[in-house]
This record gives C-alpha cells, sequence and structure tokens, in this order.
C-alpha cells in the first residue's frame, strides 16, 4: 500500500494518490504512517528526481499537488488521532500588492504542502496590512512574499516595514521570491531568506524550522 | 520535419546535364593504369599517357541505376547501426585531426594513440554521435600502418560504425584480416558492414590512383565507399558556390561510375566536404556561411538522385572553442541538417579541421541538438494544437500541471539542453556551468576516465595484434 501510495504520488496522479489513502484510512491503517512511509517518500522521491534533471517541474508540481491532495484527507484524522502531531511548520504567503502573479507562489504553496507545512496562501494583490493582520491572526514560523516584477519588488520591503511598524517582525521569519528578486535583494530590504524556486523554498523552510 | 532546399529544380537540372557534358569532353585524370584499363574496357575514352578518362553519358547513369538507394553501416554493436536511405540522418565526428589540446596541460600538441583511444571512448558515449570517423591521427604509430592501428583501437572502444581511410592496395588484405578477427567470421564482413572507407578525390578532377585501387579491392568485401570530394571555391573549385557544387557533383560522378562499373551494387555513399578559399589569407576556410550553403547544395544533389549523402559542417577556423567556433558550427551546421543530408559530419575540430578539443566534442552535441531541435520542427495536427486544453484550463490558471504537458515534453516537445546553462543569476554565480568550456572539459574527462568500455575480447586482441605486426613486417620500410 504505502509503495502504491508513493508510486501514484511519483506518477502525479491525485485522484489514484487520493483513493490510495482513503482506502489505507478505511482500513485502519495509522495515518501518521500513511504520511511518514507513503507519502513523505513520494514527495522527496520526485524532489530528488527533480533536482537530478530527470523530473521535470510539471512532473514535480503534479508530485506535489497529489500530496497535497493525500494531506488534505490525512490532516484532520492526524488531529484527531495523534495529539502530539505537529505539521512541520505554519507558513502565510501571498503575492504582494500590485502583482497578480499567481503560478510561482502556487506551486511554492503546493510544494509546501506536500512537505508537510500548514500552508495559508492569501492569494496575489496582497496588501502589507493584509500580511499584518494574517501573521497576527495565523502566527505562522515563516511568511513568503512573492513579486514576478520589478515594479512590485519594493512591496515585499514595506510588508517587511509593516512588520515591524507592528512589532511582528521578530516573530516572524520572512523568505522572498520571484524571478527578479535575488539573495542580494533579500538582504538589502532585511529579508531572512531568498530561494530561486520551489524545492529550494521547501529546503529553506526546513532549514528554519530546525 | 523542417526541410530547406538550397537549390532550385532548374539548377539541379543543370548541374546534372553539365556533368554528363564535363565528363565526357572535359572527363578526369588518374594516374592508375589498372583503373585506365577497367574503364577502357567498359567504353570510356582513354589516355593511357594524359592519365585522362572521358565518360559516355550512357555509362554514368547506367552507374547511377547499379548504385544502392538503402544499406547498412553496421556498428559491432547492431543498436548503432546506420540506416542509409530511411529516412534517418546521422552525425558523424569530424575526421584525420592532427592535434589535440592537452586535457592536463591544455596545451595543442601533435596527437598520438592515447589520444585516439581517448577520443573514442569518449564518442563512444556521446548519445548523438552515431559515426566514428577517426577524428585525430595516432601520429605515433608508423604511417604506412597508421589507420590499421586506429581501427584496431576504434573497434576495442566502440560499438559504432567506424569509417577510416585505406590508402593503398596493399594494405586491403591486413584491413580484412582484422575485419576477420573483430567479426570472428570473414563472411560477415560483407553481411555486416562495420567498416566503411573515404575516397577523396583531388580537386580539380583528379584522383589518388592508390586510394581508388585501394577502394576498388575492398568492393570485393562490399565495404561501402565515402566518395568525398573536398574543392575550395576560388582555388580549386569555380569561385561561384553553385560551380563548386558542380565540380562536387562530377568528381563523385565520376568514381561513382568507376566503381559500379568494376563491381555493380557496391553502396556508395555521395560525400561533400566543400570550402572556400579566404581571399585575404590565402588559405582554405571552413565554417563559412557558403560552406553550409554549397554542402546543403551537394546533398540536395545526392537526394536528386537518391543516393545516401555525408556533408561536412560544424566546421570552425577558430583556433580553440568558443565565440568563433560556435558561430561557425552552427553557420556551417544547421545548412546542410536542414538540407536533409543523411549524415553530418563535423562534430569536435577546431583550426581548419585540425585540432581536437575534447571539450568540443561536448559542446557539439549541445549544438547538434539545438539544430535537430530546429529540423524537428512544429508538429502539426490536432493532437498539438491543443485547443481543447486551452478550453479546459480557461483564463488565469497554468498549464504546468495538465497531463498534455507532461505527456508532450516526455515525448520530446521542448529540447532540454544538457549544457547551456539557464539558470538564475544567484544559482549561476555557484554553479558548475559557470564556464561551459570548462564544465564541457570536466564532463570529458569524466567519461573518459569512468565509462571506458572494452568491445573486443583479450584474445581478440591478441589476435589483432598479430595481424598488425604481420602488417608492419610486410609495409614498413
Amino acid at each position: 500500500m504505502f509503495e502504491e501510495i508513493k508510486a501514484a504520488i511519483l506518477d502525479g496522479d491525485a485522484e489514484k494518490t487520493m483513493a490510495l489513502v482513503k482506502k489505507a484510512l478505511e482500513e485502519g491503517m495509522d495515518p501518521l504512517e500513511v504520511l511518514n512511509k507513503g507519502c513523505i517518500p513520494g514527495i522527496e522521491k520526485a524532489g530528488a528526481l527533480f533536482e537530478a534533471e530527470e523530473f521535470f517541474l510539471p512532473e514535480l508540481i503534479t508530485a506535489g499537488e497529489a500530496t497535497k491532495a493525500a494531506m488534505e484527507l490525512l490532516l484532520p484524522e492526524l488531529r484527531k488521532k495523534e495529539d502530539a502531531w505537529q505539521s512541520a511548520g505554519k507558513f502565510v504567503i501571498g503575492t504582494v500588492e500590485g502583482d497578480m502573479h499567481d503560478i510561482g507562489k502556487s506551486i511554492v504553496a503546493s510544494m509546501l504542502s506536500a512537505a508537510g507545512f500548514e500552508v495559508f496562501d492569501l492569494g496575489i494583490d496582497v496588501s502589507a496590512e493584509r500580511f499584518v493582520e494574517e501573521v497576527k491572526a495565523k502566527q505562522p514560523h515563516i511568511v513568503g512574499l512573492s513579486a514576478l516584477l520589478t515594479s512590485t519588488m519594493p512591496k515585499q520591503q514595506e510588508v517587511i516595514e509593516a512588520l515591524k511598524e507592528a512589532g511582528l517582525r521578530d516573530k516572524v521569519k520572512v523568505l522572498v521570491g520571484g524571478a527578479p528578486v535575488s539573495s542580494e535583494w533579500a538582504e538589502k530590504i532585511g529579508a531572512d531568506g531568498y530561494a530561486e524556486d520551489a524545492v529550494a523554498a521547501v529546503k529553506l523552510a526546513k532549514k528554519i524550522m530546525q | 520535419m523542417l526541410k530547406i532546399n538550397v537549390l532550385s529544380e532548374e539548377d539541379k537540372a543543370l548541374i546534372h546535364d553539365k556533368t554528363l557534358q564535363l565528363l565526357q569532353k572535359t572527363g578526369i585524370k588518374i594516374n592508375s593504369r589498372r583503373i585506365l584499363e577497367l574503364m577502357a574496357q567498359h567504353g570510356c575514352e582513354v589516355d593511357a599517357q594524359q592519365g585522362t578518362i572521358k565518360f559516355p553519358p550512357d555509362l554514368v547513369l547506367k552507374a547511377l541505376e547499379a548504385a544502392p538507394r538503402k544499406f547498412v553501416l553496421g556498428g559491432l554493436d547492431p543498436v548503432r547501426d546506420l540506416r542509409m536511405g530511411e529516412g534517418f540522418s546521422y552525425l558523424s565526428t569530424d575526421g584525420q585531426g592532427c592535434y589535440v589540446c592537452d586535457l592536463e596541460t591544455g596545451r595543442r600538441r601533435e596527437s598520438t594513440m592515447q589520444d585516439f583511444a581517448d577520443s573514442v571512448v569518449l564518442c563512444d558515449n556521446l548519445d548523438y554521435i552515431s559515426l566514428y570517423w577517426p577524428i585525430i591521427s595516432a601520429l605515433d604509430a608508423p604511417s604506412e600502418v597508421r589507420t590499421l592501428r586506429e581501427l584496431a583501437t576504434a573497434y576495442r572502444y566502440t560499438g559504432k560504425h567506424v569509417q577510416t581511410d585505406v590508402f593503398t592496395p596493399q594494405q586491403v588484405p591486413f584491413f580484412i584480416e582484422l575485419l576477420e578477427v573483430v567479426l570472428g567470421d570473414r563472411k560477415k564482413i560483407s553481411e555486416r558492414n562495420i567498416f566503411s572507407v573515404v575516397c577523396c578525390p583531388v580537386s580539380p578532377l583528379g584522383y589518388d590512383p592508390e586510394m581508388m585501387e585501394a577502394a576498388l579491392e575492398l568492393t570485393e568485401f562490399h565495404v561501402p565507399i565515402n566518395i568525398l570530394p573536398m574543392p575550395i571555391a576560388g582555388a580549386t573549385a569555380p569561385v561561384s558556390l553553385l560551380g563548386s557544387v558542380l565540380l562536387n557533383n562530377i568528381e563523385v560522378l565520376a568514381a561513382l561510375a568507376i566503381f559500379q562499373s568494376y563491381r555493380p551494387g557496391t553502396p556508395l555513399i555521395y560525400g561533400s566536404s566543400s570550402g572556400i578559399l579566404d581571399m585575404r589569407t590565402g588559405l582554405f576556410a571552413v565554417g563559412s556561411p557558403e560552406e553550409g550553403l554549397q554542402n546543403a547544395a551537394c546533398a540536395e544533389m545526392a537526394r536528386f538522385y537518391g543516393l545516401p549523402s555525408f556533408a561536412s559542417g560544424l566546421a570552425s577556423d577558430a583556433k580553440e572553442p568558443g565565440i568563433q567556433a560556435t558561430l561557425e558550427k552552427v553557420a556551417s551546421g544547421i545548412i546542410p541538417w536542414l538540407g536533409g543530408t543523411d549524415i553530418l559530419g563535423g562534430a569536435g575540430l577546431v583550426e581548419t579541421c585540425q585540432c581536437l578539443y575534447f571539450e568540443q566534442l561536448i559542446i557539439d552535441e549541445e549544438l547538434f541538438g539545438y539544430i535537430n531541435r530546429i529540423r524537428e520542427g512544429i508538429r502539426g495536427g490536432e493532437a498539438y494544437l491543443l485547443d481543447e486544453v486551452i478550453a479546459e484550463i480557461g483564463a488565469g490558471g497554468h498549464y504546468l500541471s495538465h497531463k498534455s504537458t507532461k505527456r508532450l515534453l516526455r515525448e520530446g516537445e521542448h529540447y532540454i539542453p544538457k549544457l547551456v546553462n539557464r539558470e538564475s543569476y544567484d544559482v549561476w554565480l555557484s554553479s558548475p556551468k559557470k564556464d561551459l568550456r570548462l564544465y564541457a572539459r570536466e564532463k570529458a574527462k569524466q567519461i573518459i576516465r569512468e565509462s571506458r568500455k572494452e568491445y573486443l575480447a583479450p584474445e581478440q586482441q591478441a589476435e589483432m595484434e598479430k595481424v598488425m605486426q604481420g602488417a608492419e613486417k610486410a609495409l614498413c620500410k
């Protein structure tokens, strides 16, 4: 069963993955085991294949989406059964104000979910005030700011400033990403990190949570 | 499949007509009594003193009919067989360079048997290279047996088809003995065609008698012959591109008439390694835009006759890999490849086909990947239009996780580069691919070090050594 789930994830087959996870839960399998022996090895393998240049991006993303679908079934069960269970971390993510670009941010969100993070995706065109409100409300470990345009990059800095003003900056790590963004820019605006793609973003988030 | 024509139908017909006329009126020159007698017997007008042969048009037309349209260039590994005349096209190495850039010191020096062996190992491991033409010469081997020793080393390290030079008829029996050891059976030599020879006319309209006689001997074993003229427009050929193509055509058809008269059905390849003279230095120039057009035109003439073709390309006058090499190799490679040549030659060498840089082979693989993807063109039809997918995704959203994306990527809709760097600036800064030439060189070193495969048993190698020592005794002065 675990091998089947892993294979379905590697295939990027969300429907099959969900069907298998459902079946596993109905048969009374431990959701934590389903997660750790089926889903996580599947998505980790997909990430490794992507890094080895054997998987193309669409194959990685569909594997991520299949895992995310499985997580949606598993999370309520995990919360019910495993009192001590905790997600890999809480992550608030969004594309900054004035920027309508959704895809890159959604891919990162999906890969984070697949990696076991509890992700709150705020969508696109998110104002600094909204980021501050959500950080207050959700109390995430990390907040991710996406910007695809050079004209919207300064909004990442505005969010960081707004977090400072609200007295929240030292309570949350800020990661930035997007095509024109660089580690140099991240440093300049006082972010805690930059990742060039979804795989790097997951790695960085995991490192922060350690 | 994207295919271009560089000659008009009228020009092709004109080249054909003028070829027949010039073969009859002007003819060719070859200082071989044997071939002069042979062609006299077949009704050619022969002047034994001048060494000229003039061909009646009927004989040339009959010879064209006798030449096979299809044949196999076999590999020691049958998976590597090349099927000529069945719509497949292949990449070959360049041939017969005499310098190598040392992988360790980075210095240019004369090439040796060790370099030769390394080049075979590397080419055996490169996906696109389908035919191994000794890319450099083992200059430390005695010249009388050099190509024989090279061939033995080539079979030791590659399962791909090997094409080489046989310079004299006296060498032929040793080549045959060697092939018998490699294949384990004399009969298989003519069945498998694991070996073909290059036969170069001496432009304009001259032929090396010994090389031609050697090739004639090899027809007994059905050895395919690549007739490969190298006319230089403005020097050994008329200055016009069309005139140089005409001369190339005459030189191929004359050799073809000789081989088919001697042994009808001999497999032949219509070759061209045309180029121009650089009128400022007086040197042979390769990698020019003209070269690409000349060799594409010759490949087109081959197709006009239904013959398999070999066209030089991917050539460069640059002294080392870099901007000039890349520019010239693309210019001279893409036109013959789009022009539909069966074999494109040229991978690996720079410095006017004289110097091997091992990293250039890695670079040329990528370069070929690009031009090959261009030739595959835009796949047409509803299956590729994906209008239903556009309807399904609608406005917003993305196509990354759609089934069609994964499927078509795996079918090669996008070429996935192995060498070029498409990473972001930050990643590039610390990427092993920051300097592509260095990266390619390390890749070449790694393959040579780690991926050496042996294709022959130790006993076969010992047998081959005996054959070569016999050849040395008989042929070396």
